[in-house]
């Protein structure tokens, strides 16, 4: 009996010290079980919204059309800022090199809100790099095994993102909460924000790359002795309906 | 014996990988007020009433080992916090456990508060600050009450496919 409670002591020790490098090594296996789940639990909550996506299906085919004018405009506008720029000899906007990728499971506890990913170190995905969903911040990668990645989405309590507001350039730090029941995202600032101010990524610290949408100003805290005030930001990114992302490897 | 108990831990070891799956996918779907019910952690209860502590203990490492590999929980937290539930709760489970549907109710929904509250407090030993209340509204009580809710099922569940005492 002293022999079994010493071997599982020991491997209660060894869990607890070398989690984070077992960690890695599950999380491998386990992904084709949690492609084949959650493709049944999207299916059947397709069925199940039957009703709603045919609706969103007609509200989205009216959206490309009014979209694809607006893109024609936008295009000549890129090309003529591109003349422009190379007149005036201005640096060219960065580029990324970016990786595509799957959602194939979110987080299985109720404390942090990750997501986890089907291509991993071994399509060149790195812990750090961030995530994208088109122009929109997704977050972070926060662990790469060889064939899935893990990726800490910007509403986790554990995210912290310089960011700006896009018209007045003020600056503070974006970083997760949760506030009756759901996971959102705060920004902390010194001066003023309005309702409906959006908010981008300002680059600072040069983890996240400068411009990238966060989200919108939905409310403002007001408190009063706080050397900072508080509003609360709705993401841009719909994280409950979020299938694809993009992985920029290379800026 | 030794069948029935090497039996025993493959089970329960497919049962975490069948939890941690579910956990990940299917219950994202039905969560209430922002939660979803912890399988592991009523695996844990069970194992720890109806088995013993060792088994809480064993199962708890286990669980919070699957736990910190598919979250972005730090690593060592969910092991060391699970683990402690598991024994303490094979300890005192022996003379608390009720098989009643209401006891097992409030018999989970007692060791999930602890567990979490244990949770809550290590995060911040490693500075790792969440406003107490928030946590506590928004995820300590709504994931323990749905916790207890889906135990008693559960147990009727676990007490047919696993040997037990």
């Amino acid at each position: 009996m002293r022999f079994k409670w010493l071997t599982v002591f020991l491997l209660v020790v060894c869990c607890i010290f070398l989690s984070r490098y077992i960690r890695p090594a599950l999380t491998t296996p386990l992904s084709p079980s949690f492609k084949l789940c959650e493709g049944f639990s999207a299916n059947a909550r397709y069925l199940l919204n039957f009703q709603d996506l045919t609706s969103e299906n007609k509200k989205l085919k009216g959206q490309i059309d009014s979209l694809t004018g607006e893109l024609i405009r936008l295009e000549e506008a890129a090309r003529e800022n591109e003349r422009l720029r190379s007149l005036l000899s201005f640096p060219q906007e960065a580029s990324y090199k970016t990786r595509a990728a799957l959602l194939i499971g979110k987080d299985s506890s109720n404390w942090t809100k990750t997501v986890l990913l089907n291509k991993g170190a071994s399509s060149g995905i790195k812990e750090g790099l961030v995530v994208t969903s088109g122009p929109n911040l997704v977050g972070r990668i926060i662990e790469a095994a060889p064939f899935a990645s893990r990726a800490s989405l910007l509403i986790d309590f554990n995210s912290k993102i310089p960011a700006k507001i896009r018209h007045s350039r003020e600056e503070g730090i974006v970083f997760g909460d949760f506030y009756r029941g759901k996971s959102i995202s705060k920004m902390k600032y010194l001066q003023e924000v309005e309702i409906g101010d959006e908010v981008i990524s300002s680059g600072l610290g040069g983890v996240y790359p400068k411009g990238l949408l966060i989200g919108k100003v939905i409310r403002v805290e007001e408190e009063k002795n706080r050397l900072y005030k508080v509003a609360e930001i709705r993401p841009a990114v719909d994280f409950s309906r979020l299938e694809e992302v993009t992985v920029i490897i290379e800026q | 014996m030794n069948w029935v108990m090497n039996s025993r831990n493959l089970l329960i070891l497919l049962l975490i990988i069948l939890f941690t799956v579910l956990q990940c996918t299917a219950l994202n779907y039905i969560r209430i007020l922002g939660a979803k019910p912890d399988l592991l952690l009523i695996l844990i209860v069970f194992s720890s009433f109806n088995l013993n502590p060792l088994y809480g203990l064993g199962v708890g490492a286990l669980c919070g080992l699957f736990s910190e590999a598919t979250s972005g929980i730090p690593s060592g937290l969910a092991v060391l916090a699970y683990s402690a539930g598991g024994l303490i709760l094979g300890y005192i489970g022996r003379w608390v456990y009720n098989p009643t549907l209401f006891g097992e109710m409030c018999l989970t929904f007692v060791s999930a508060l602890g567990v979490y509250l244990f949770f809550f407090f290590l995060l911040q030993t490693i500075n790792m600050t969440l406003p107490f209340l928030n946590a506590f509204v928004s995820i300590i009580l709504p994931a323990s009450f749905y916790t207890a809710c889906v135990a008693p099922a559960l147990f009727r569940f676990l007490r047919i496919i696993l040997p037990v005492r």
